[in-house]
């Protein structure tokens, strides 16, 4: 694959070059326009729904920059999810649908609504994400520590919410897919069919072990994350190094990504 | 190189075989590079890289068993 007269070298060149735009605008968006839609949002989100006032994380700016910017940054080939974003999305969203001018939505306007819709939208946001209502309440029900404003009376509201979401990006999807009302995919994440069959007592021995591996492997990731951020605090502080360096990482990610799939011989369709 | 959750389908794939070493270096690429992105100025989410490595770690082991145990 790799000496067939250059045509890898022009993809990549092409690819490699396609990322790097697709980050220059992304990161353009997030330094110039809405800063505070930086990172995936669960923390600001988490913040908010704890009684953290954090004004930059909710205004228009930052829902725009952070629709636009996350799709830019999936192009871009950075190591980042969609998901996370969406929860932000979704809280964006909650936090301003009490201000629709309109007569009826004035009780809403206080603190403590305010909050409950943060939570609806934000477990919205998880619900479509992954398809899973039930999850979606659970995450905003994890994430707001529940003894600061929960009530019992949210967490069916918070659930309507999910599943409402779930209904209404099945139906969308379906649409796209060209065949409406048929209620069978009801998310933007799908791992298709899997088959079940019999696990013996031995599995729950491995999955202790792949616990203990995933969760030394986290750890070391909250560690140097926490070990780099302080790091980009101190050197990166001008807005044309952030640029550079976005534009680094995505130049990095998409050659490895490249280049090792090239290098790789064997190729499986998908299903 | 595919998108995401292509990523994970592919990955539950009963037809793959003898690929371990590629998972296992697969993995070790996206794990790197999740640690060194995160951060940067970008929306950025932390959940579907976080599954992929799960799922590409589970991969492995259950190569691995397969090594160990080929029944």
């Amino acid at each position: 694959m790799l000496d067939d007269g250059g045509s890898v070298w022009h993809a990549y060149y092409f690819w490699a070059g396609f990322s790097v735009i697709c980050a220059f605008f992304g990161v353009m968006l997030t330094v110039y326009v809405g800063p505070g839609a930086m990172g995936s949002g669960v923390p600001e989100v988490m913040g908010l729904l704890n009684g953290v006032r954090y004004p930059k994380a909710l205004d228009v700016a930052t829902l725009f920059v952070k629709i636009i910017g996350v799709e830019l940054a999936v192009l871009s080939n950075l190591a980042v999810g969609k998901e996370g974003p969406l929860v932000h999305i979704g809280a964006i969203i909650g936090a301003m649908s009490p201000y629709i001018p309109m007569d009826c939505f004035s009780p809403f306007r206080n603190d403590s609504d305010k909050r409950t819709f943060i939570a609806a939208g934000c477990s919205a946001g998880i619900s479509a994400a992954f398809g899973a209502p039930i999850g979606g309440a659970l995450f905003s029900y994890e994430i707001s520590k529940p003894n600061t404003f929960w009530s019992f009376s949210m967490l069916w509201r918070v659930f309507f919410t999910s599943a409402m979401s779930t209904l209404t990006l099945g139906l969308l999807s379906e649409l796209h897919q060209g065949i409406p009302l048929t209620l069978n995919s009801a998310a933007v994440l799908k791992f298709g069919e899997i088959s079940y069959f019999d696990t013996p007592m031995f599995d729950a021995v491995i999955a202790i072990g792949m616990g203990i591996i995933c969760g030394v492997l986290g750890a070391f990731f909250i560690y140097m994350y926490a070990a780099l951020g302080a790091i980009r605090k101190k050197k990166i502080d001008t807005p044309f190094k952030k640029i550079a360096e976005v534009i680094f990482f995505s130049f990095i990610s998409t050659s490895l990504f490249y280049w090792l799939s090239a290098a790789c011989p064997i190729c499986y369709p998908i299903n | 190189m595919n998108s995401e959750g292509a990523v994970i389908r592919a990955l539950m794939n009963d037809k793959i075989e003898d690929t371990l070493l590629n998972v296992l270096q697969f993995t070790a690429v996206w794990y790197v590079l999740f640690i060194t992105t995160q951060g940067v100025t970008v929306p950025a989410g932390l959940f579907l890289p976080g599954m992929i490595i799960g799922s590409g770690l589970g991969f492995c082991i259950h190569g691995v068993m397969g090594i160990i145990n080929p029944n």
